[in-house]
């Protein structure tokens, strides 16, 4: 089941001045339950690319279809409840929010879907358990390490039960120990609940546990791997 | 969550928070306790003037008013004494005569207003026997050899006589002849009012009919006392209802029973009393309005930190009115702790200094001069608390308004790659 459909997206910066094409005219699906790495060296459009498909940039052309729906037209306030109902994201720097226990972080993204208190309660302790972090539930980020600051962002991206998680960079600031713990986590949660995964990322490790990988180069797909119909 | 994040965010930056909170914690001290002071010293202002000079109300001879002559008396004086002090909201009424003389001590002749008071009934009214400062017998001794006459010791001193010296008085008659007799001095008062002090002599109401040929039954002026001075206006409607058609003296014509309330004698005191309210929304405005660009300015930098952060929120579906109330939130609950604070401090120094009082004494003849009391009683009623506590939260509102409109104006991907 094709859970992103892109078709001929363009992304042009400074498109009166000195024109830059991040993401040329590219096509591209994505199925349930990926585990789908986009690749490609600094500056050839990976994080341009997901946050077109994460409602947060508008590309300048072409259509993104999630589930059916082009969201390209979609209004800013649309497109913050497509963000919250259907898509996860993990950032490279984790984006926790400083105030807030690990609990209280991956709660919080519930609680602005209005879910029940119960219902919270349970799923974040859930996620939790299910990254390795139910002991640290009541410690604040500055108190975690890297990696499991990377861990609490995987558990609040999947708090909301999206469609699919878009993980900028995930692994590069971690370590290779939080790395491998953090991807076999990710892994896990994909095989056993097929959750979709798109990471953009020039991490070899994490090349090597992705099933499918896109390259790209000057916004266009150079390669395209493993592609699963 | 969005409370709780909002309280949280404002101690991510302690000191920065602190000098904010502690500006605004001064501020609204010194705004406070500067309209304590202000409200203390007009309040006792107006409660001087009321119990020395106007009274909640004075009634006279509308002729007495316009003429200012000592002929127009109220010549049904004692009728209308009595039916005011059968009413309930009456402390207290007194009949004087009242007319202008000389009062002369060998030092030079003074221009005084000399008033006939009957002491036991000026007493419920006036607090003048209350301001005796020195005084060789009570209010007025009835058994002696010279009339007895109380002046200021401002008057006193002008005068240079003191107790038990004498003073001649002339006076003219209510038949217009030259009326002249030498008092006693028994007793120098002092009100807060010095200009008062220095024109009011006081002698017995008797000696003073006696002396100037006026019936006993007559007044030139019926003071009275009510329970609540803001709430004369019935009274004024019954007394007006009972003897405004009555004739007040039989010689002559075009007269009538003229009643001022204390708004009327004295303006200013009214003024005064608008002017009490107004003072703490001038007052802690201003220094509100100070606080605001303070809080602004912090706020904006608040944004400008958390730019980053506010794109994530953006990202993973926080709503723009959410975040919006959350930078609301969060300068409303700096600008309110900090008001509290103040509030709570004032209401402190305010307490205290209320029942010690403040010690004005290097301007006491500048303050007299004007009616005021040298020594100030600050106070502020819990009402000017609660108005206190609105303006810091409106302040907060304001002081919100555009760091939040730049919050939710960010770009979520823009905003993710600021470091």
């Amino acid at each position: 089941m094709k859970v992103i459909e892109i078709s001929n997206l363009n992304k042009i910066y400074n498109e009166t001045i000195i024109p830059v094409h991040a993401v040329n005219n590219l096509s591209l699906e994505i199925n349930e339950g990926e585990f789908t790495a986009i690749v490609g060296p600094s500056g050839c459009g990976k994080t341009t690319l997901l946050n077109m498909v994460g409602g947060l940039d508008k590309p300048s052309s072409g259509s993104i279809q999630i589930q059916g729906e082009d969201i390209t037209a979609y209004s800013a306030s649309r497109l913050t409840q497509l963000r919250l109902w259907n898509i996860g994201f993990v950032f490279q720097a984790y984006n926790l929010i400083p105030v807030l226990t690990a609990f209280e972080n991956v709660e919080f993204i519930m609680q602005l879907q209005n879910k029940s208190k119960s219902e919270r309660y349970e799923r974040t302790m859930e996620l939790l358990e299910a990254v390795g972090l139910k002991d640290k539930k009541d410690v604040r980020p500055s108190r975690l390490s890297g990696g499991q600051q990377q861990r609490v962002a995987v558990a609040r991206a999947l708090a909301s039960k999206p469609k699919f998680i878009l993980a900028d960079e995930p692994t590069a600031n971690l370590d290779s120990t939080s790395t491998e713990t953090l991807l076999n986590i990710m892994e896990e949660l994909n095989l056993k609940e097929n959750i979709t995964f798109i990471f953009s990322t020039h991490d070899k490790r994490v090349m090597d546990k992705a099933r499918r990988i896109i390259r790209l180069e000057d916004g266009r797909i150079i390669e395209d791997q493993g592609i699963i119909h | 969550m969005i409370l709780k994040i909002a309280w949280k965010n404002i101690w991510r930056n302690k000191l920065r928070s602190s000098v904010v909170l502690f500006a605004v914690t001064i501020g609204l001290v010194a705004g406070i306790f500067a309209v304590g002071v202000m409200r203390g010293a007009l309040l006792q202002r107006v409660d001087s003037a009321i119990h020395n000079e106007v009274s909640s109300m004075l009634l006279h001879n509308s002729a007495y008013l316009s003429n200012n002559e000592s002929i127009y008396t109220l010549s049904n004086a004692d009728t209308i004494l009595s039916f005011l002090q059968q009413q309930d909201e009456v402390v207290g009424a007194c009949k004087r005569l009242k007319v202008e003389a000389m009062i002369n001590s060998g030092r030079g002749p003074r221009g005084i207003i000399l008033n006939g008071i009957i002491p036991e009934e000026e007493r419920l009214v006036t607090r003048i026997a209350g301001s005796l400062v020195d005084s060789s017998s009570s209010y007025f001794d009835k058994d002696m050899r010279y009339t007895p006459i109380l002046l200021s010791s401002v008057l006193a001193e002008k005068l240079k006589v003191k107790i038990n010296s004498k003073v001649q008085v002339d006076a003219i008659s209510k038949s217009g002849n030259s009326a002249q007799d030498v008092f006693k001095v028994i007793g120098l008062y002092k009100t807060e009012n010095s200009l008062f002090d220095e024109m009011n002599a006081f002698i017995p109401y008797q000696n003073m009919a006696e002396l100037l040929e006026f019936q006993m039954s007559e007044a030139h002026e019926i003071a009275v006392l009510t329970k609540n001075i803001m709430e004369v206006d019935s009274l004024t409607y019954f007394i007006q209802k009972q003897f405004g058609e009555q004739a007040l003296s039989s010689e002559l014509s075009g007269e009538h029973l003229s009643i001022q309330t204390w708004k009327e004698s004295a303006p200013d005191l009214e003024i005064t009393t608008l002017y009490i309210d107004l003072m703490l929304y001038i007052f802690v405005g201003i220094i509100l309005l100070a606080l605001g660009f303070g809080i602004i300015n912090t706020m904006l930098m608040v944004i400008l930190e958390r730019t980053h952060e506010i794109g994530m929120l953006l990202s993973i579906g926080m709503t723009r009115l959410k975040i919006y109330m959350m930078v609301m939130l969060e300068t409303i609950l700096l600008s309110l702790t900090g008001g509290l604070a103040g509030i709570i401090i004032s209401h402190f120094i305010i307490s205290y200094y209320s029942n010690a009082g403040i010690n004005l004494d290097f301007a006491k003849e500048g303050f007299n001069a004007i009616g005021y009391s040298s020594f100030i009683y600050p106070t502020i009623d819990w009402l000017s608390y609660v108005q206190v506590t609105f303006m810091v939260i409106i302040t907060g509102i304001l002081s919100a308004l555009y760091p939040a409109w730049r919050a939710i104006r960010l770009n979520p991907s823009e905003a993710l790659r600021t470091e």
